[in-house]
Order: structure tokens, then C-alpha cells, then sequence
């Protein structure tokens, strides 16, 4: 493993490699700290930009724009009390109160500190842990496949927030999609009504283009009008006191471990580690009570997780195939672009591309939180650009970056579409993690389902005779059943 | 959520749901096996659907039943806004049709210069032309010199 990482910290530390690392951090950072535009949009919209780069190099430069956003999103939660993407939510709590107390400069830096050290202890994590579990993944047949995109697809409604119901509605809609077009294995046409466009089937980076970049921005057109709050331009010394530095360790140390295993579960994603990493914080400090009141242990503790929920669900991405959030599906899209299958595989035939993807998070990680600090005065002039130039300039970058996937006119209207569902479901409440997931993995899990049913002549027992399967299908009940438990819990506590 | 929309997408999902049910159960049978293997997953995921939609429903319509419905939203603000995203939504589907006719350069800065006269109103007409201007030279020079990327040409 060492000697893989120092071949990787070698080839990530090439000079095209560098420069396009702190590209996307700064990219990153600047479109996480944009309200409205989370880092999935950001992922998306700048795809197109890495069709002439290397593998390795366009994976580095989109991972550098994924924690930059999450660098990023805090931003403009402590100065303006609003998330730049949902993960940076918890960061409002006490964040955007130190800004009122005149502690903006300790809450930016803290933001960024804690974000770096929960990176860091992240990455050492996904070192050690990543290629055990694409070693014993390996070992599974086309049955186990299945059952652990049914557990993948079952933990995502029931992690995401909002109605399960709705959430299985969003991954219903989102296997449908996946089947349109020409079966390979029979050569059916399905639900074309015609068009021959469609017969190659939706390409699902329009789906992620259209539903977050387009969808997002005509969903923002509803707060269009609301008056942005002005922000804080002149800072003194953005920096921590070694007071504020020993208050804030161990939150980061306890936020940390909890921001990786939730971002470990698909679907998840940093907001709900950071919300369970506030929470947990607020219970266990001693200045839990003064809490929401601009206390720098409730900026850290989030922080440090959400970063570490980040670099979380990098592995069930790079070692199972199957993303761990609504920015690793976009990532898992631009991977397969680039000719790449992630999933166990990965590690053994691109093993040089996985290792010098970690090591340029260890360097990268370094790279952002060195441009969010001394930086960061110039960074957050961002957030005075008008609302109404970005969105403008998104919905062209959307539509651009269409275009250039398949240079096919017809793209664009399948791109409209599914901006107006984005939109719909965003207006609706109908979760979109579970769409984009099933759109990108419905085909493998039909391919592993019907190549399972192939080898068994047709038996369905196959999918229970392994001990893995069992396992599986023991979470996936686990996993369904929760949301329901959990609302009968609290309904019961609220009597 | 408005429980009255809520039933309504429960409403939605059955009727998508059942329409997708339909069309699974009349896809041609495989050619080489006469095996029908091609339409479960897309019979499955509707009838999860159509269940999801039928639980949505029922549930909200009993909660209307029993307390009746919430006091009437600020209508005129929303109108605005939905004004607005059609707008946007008619201007994109003119953008699609004419992105190759047009070309990339005068598609974009009509496309963008009009979404950006919807939203602005036209005071500020002088950046309302000059931003979408440059963003589409400045997104063809380069595309077109640093990623090989050629955008359509007005023909």
C-alpha cells in the first residue's frame, strides 16, 4: 500500500497534475460557495473541461472541485447564514452568530482548519480501508452484484431526506430512465415512442446536467427576488487563537470518524454527517448548552465532517461502483466517460490512477485549505456577483456542456426535460439522489440480475445462496425498514 | 408540503406508473429466446410507483378529509416567479432549435441576453447584451483553441 500511495503522491505531484488541482480548488471553492449551487451542479456544469485530459488528471481536477465546494460551502454560511450546499448547513448554526460577534475571521479559519484536518484523517481512512473492500467485492457473483445495488438502492431512499415514498418514487422514475432505448442483450427497443435518438437510450450526465445545473437554477428563480444580505468584504488576520485551536481538537477528532462512516452509506452525503456531527457535539461539549450562540466547537465539529463524509463516499464509488452521494453519481458519470468502470475491478486494472487520485487529495486538501485562508478576503467578493448574471451564466454552461458530450442537437430537448423535472422535484420535495443513482446504475443492475438468472436456468433461489447475499438482503430490510421505525420513534417520543 | 399537491404527485405517479406498466407488459418478446427477462425491471419499478403513488394519495387525501385544507398561499409572488420560469423554459426550447441553425455565438447571446432581459427588466440593458456577448467569444475561443472543441458556425 505505501509504496503504491508514494508511486501516486509522485505522479499526482506532476506539474499538470498540480496546476489542475488548485484549478478545481479554487473552482470548487468559489461554486460551493455559491447559494444555490452545490457541488454536484459545480461537478456537472465543468465536466466538459476535462474531455481532453488524462484519466488521472481529469479525476484529480473534479475530486479538487468536489472539497473545494465543500471548503467552499461554508463561506457563505458564516458571512451571509447561507449554505453554499446543503452540507454546509450545520456551519450556519454558530458560524454566521460569530459573524454577528464580530468573529468572522476565527469562524472562516476554523471552517477551513477543521475542514483540512477532517480531509486529512479522511484520506488515511479510504487509504487503508478502500482496497480490502474492492478485494472481498471482488469475490461477488452477478446474484451478490444485485443484491448490493438492491441495499444500495434501498439505503439511498430510506438515508435521503424527505418521504421515503417520494424517494422511491425518485428511483423508480430513475431505473425507468435507465431502460430507454435498445436492450442489448435481446434487442427490444423500449419506450422510444419513435424517437431514434433515443434508441442508444438517455445519456444520464444530460439527466445530471438537467436536473441539477438546470433544475437548480429554475428553482432558484423562485427566491430570485429576495434581497441577498451584503456581505462582510474586509477581514483582519483570518486565523485562530491556540486557545480557540485546543477547544476545537477534540470536537474535530470526535466530528471526524462520524462525517466518514455516515458519508460511507450511499445517499447520504455530508449534510447528514454534519447535522449527526453537530448534534453529537452539542451533547458531549461542555459549552453544549451555548450552543447556536456563535460558539467556535459548533463550527469545527461539522466542518471536520462534512469534509470527511465527502472523501467517505469516494469508496463505495472507487471500490463497489456505486456512489455514496448526488456528486459521486456525477463523478461516477464522468469516470465512466473517461472509459473507466469504477468498482472492484478499478483497483486492479487502474490501480496507478486510484492511488494517485488519493494522494492528490492528501496534497489537495493542503492546496484548498491554503487558498481558503489567506485568500479568503479576495474568495468571498464572489458572493457580491448578482444572482441573476450566475444563473444566466449556468444555464449556458448547462447547455454547452450538453452539446459537447454527443454533439447532437436533440440532447438540448432531453436537457430541457429534465431541468423541468429537476425543477419539479426540487419545488415538490421528491429527493433526486435516488434518480440520479438509479439512472446511472439500473442498467448493472439489470445486466447482474439477468446474468444471474442465466447461469441459475431461471431459478430464482440464486439470489439467496451465498452467506453475502443473505447479509445483503438482511440490510437491505434493515435499511427499508428504518425510516419507518424512526418516525414511529419520534412520533411516540412527541406523545 | 401542501397536502392538496401531495395527493396530486400521488396522483401523477399512479397514472405514469400504470402508463409504464402498460408498455412493459406489450414490449415485443427477445427475438433469439422468446425469453421476457427485458421487461422486469421496468415493470417492477413501475408497480413500485404506482404502489408509492396509491399510499401518497390515499394518505393525504384522508388527512384533507379529516382537516381540511391550509389557508391560500401568497398567490401573486408565486405567479411571478412561475411567470418567469416558463419564460425561461420557452427560451431554452428556441435556444435548442436554433443552437445549430444560428450558430453557437448568436443562439447563445440571444438566448442568454433574452433570459437575462426577463430577469433584469431593461435598464441595465447595456449588460444584459455586453455579458452574453463575451461569455459566448470567450467560451468559443476557448473551446475551440485550448480544447479542440468546435462549436456550430451560423452556416
Amino acid at each position: 500500500m505505501l509504496a503504491n500511495l508514494l508511486d501516486g503522491f509522485v505522479r499526482a505531484m506532476s506539474l499538470t497534475n498540480l496546476g489542475f488541482l488548485v484549478f478545481g480548488g479554487t473552482l470548487g471553492t468559489i461554486l460551493g460557495m455559491l447559494p444555490g449551487l452545490g457541488p454536484a451542479t459545480g461537478v456537472a456544469v465543468l465536466l466538459p473541461l476535462t474531455f481532453i485530459l488524462e484519466p488521472d488528471t481529469a479525476m484529480i481536477t473534479l475530486s479538487a472541485i468536489y472539497y473545494g465546494a465543500m471548503f467552499g460551502g461554508s463561506r457563505s454560511s458564516i458571512l451571509i447564514n447561507t449554505p453554499g450546499a446543503g452540507s454546509a448547513i450545520a456551519a450556519t448554526f454558530d458560524g454566521y452568530p460569530m459573524t454577528e460577534n464580530g468573529e468572522a475571521e476565527s469562524a472562516l479559519a476554523m471552517s477551513a482548519i477543521a475542514s483540512l484536518i477532517g480531509g486529512l484523517i479522511a484520506v488515511v481512512f479510504m487509504a487503508f480501508l478502500a482496497q480490502p473492500i474492492a478485494g472481498f467485492a471482488i469475490k461477488f457473483g452477478s446474484a451478490e452484484m444485485f443484491m448490493l445495488m438492491l441495499f444500495a438502492f434501498s439505503a439511498t431512499v430510506s438515508i435521503t431526506r424527505g418521504s421515503p415514498l417520494k424517494g422511491l418514487i425518485s428511483l423508480s422514475f430513475g431505473l425507468i430512465i435507465s431502460t430507454v432505448g435498445q436492450d442489448l442483450q435481446s434487442g427490444v427497443v423500449r419506450f422510444t415512442f419513435g424517437l431514434t435518438p433515443l434508441q442508444s437510450g438517455i445519456d444520464f450526465l444530460i439527466v445530471i446536467i438537467g436536473i441539477y445545473a438546470i433544475g437548480e437554477v429554475l428553482y432558484n428563480f423562485e427566491s430570485i427576488h429576495i434581497a441577498v444580505k451584503k456581505v462582510q468584504k474586509s477581514f483582519d488576520r483570518i486565523w485562530v487563537t491556540m486557545d480557540e485551536f485546543k477547544r476545537c481538537i477534540i470536537p474535530i477528532l470526535r466530528g471526524t470518524p462520524i462525517g466518514f462512516i455516515i458519508g460511507v452509506l450511499p445517499g447520504s452525503g455530508g449534510t447528514l454527517g454534519s447535522l449527526i456531527a453537530y448534534n453529537t457535539e452539542k451533547q458531549l461539549n461542555k459549552n453544549g448548552d451555548k450552543f447556536g450562540t456563535g460558539m467556535i466547537e459548533g463550527v469545527a465539529s461539522p466542518e471536520a465532517a462534512n469534509n470527511a463524509a465527502a472523501t467517505g463516499a469516494l469508496i463505495p464509488l472507487l471500490t463497489l461502483g456505486i456512489p455514496g452521494s448526488g456528486t459521486t453519481a456525477v463523478m461516477m458519470g464522468a469516470l465512466m466517460m473517461l472509459g473507466l468502470q469504477p468498482g472492484p475491478l478499478l483497483f486492479e486494472n487502474q490501480s496507478t490512477l486510484v492511488w494517485t487520485l488519493i494522494a492528490s487529495m492528501i496534497i489537495g486538501n493542503i492546496v484548498v485549505a491554503v487558498i481558503n485562508l489567506p485568500f479568503a478576503e479576495i474568495l468571498v467578493r464572489v458572493l457580491a456577483v448578482p444572482k441573476k448574471i450566475l444563473f444566466t451564466i449556468i444555464l449556458g454552461l448547462g447547455f454547452l456542456g450538453t452539446y459537447t458530450f454527443n454533439y447532437n442537437n436533440f440532447d438540448l430537448y432531453i436537457l430541457i426535460v429534465f431541468g423541468v423535472l429537476g425543477y419539479l422535484m426540487k419545488k415538490y420535495k421528491f429527493p433526486i439522489t435516488p434518480l440520479i443513482l438509479a439512472a446511472i446504475i439500473g442498467g448493472q443492475t439489470e445486466n447482474a440480475f439477468r446474468r444471474a438468472l442465466q447461469i441459475s436456468g431461471g431459478d430464482f433461489a440464486v439470489f439467496f445462496q451465498s452467506s453475502i447475499s443473505w447479509v445483503l438482503l438482511v440490510l437491505t430490510i434493515l435499511s427499508a425498514s428504518a425510516p419507518f421505525f424512526i418516525s414511529n420513534i419520534s412520533s411516540n417520543n412527541g406523545k | 408540503m401542501n397536502k392538496k399537491v401531495d395527493m396530486y404527485t400521488g396522483l401523477v405517479s399512479i397514472i405514469f406508473g400504470i402508463f409504464v406498466m402498460i408498455l412493459s407488459l406489450n414490449l415485443p418478446v427477445d427475438f433469439l429466446s422468446g425469453g421476457r427477462s427485458h421487461m422486469f425491471l421496468p415493470l417492477g419499478a413501475a408497480a413500485v410507483m404506482t404502489v408509492s403513488g396509491l399510499i401518497i394519495f390515499i394518505s393525504n387525501y384522508r388527512k384533507i378529509k379529516t382537516e381540511g385544507l391550509p389557508a391560500a398561499e401568497e398567490k401573486e409572488e408565486s405567479e411571478k416567479h412561475f411567470k418567469l420560469i416558463i419564460a425561461t423554459i420557452i427560451l431554452s426550447i428556441f435556444y435548442a432549435y436554433f443552437f445549430k441553425k444560428a450558430g453557437y455565438v448568436l443562439s447563445t447571446t440571444v438566448y442568454l441576453g433574452s433570459v437575462l432581459f426577463v430577469l433584469r427588466g431593461t435598464k441595465k440593458w447595456i449588460s444584459n447584451i455586453v455579458i452574453p456577448l463575451a461569455f459566448s467569444y470567450i467560451i468559443v475561443l476557448t473551446f475551440g483553441n485550448f480544447l479542440q472543441i468546435y462549436l456550430p458556425t451560423l452556416n
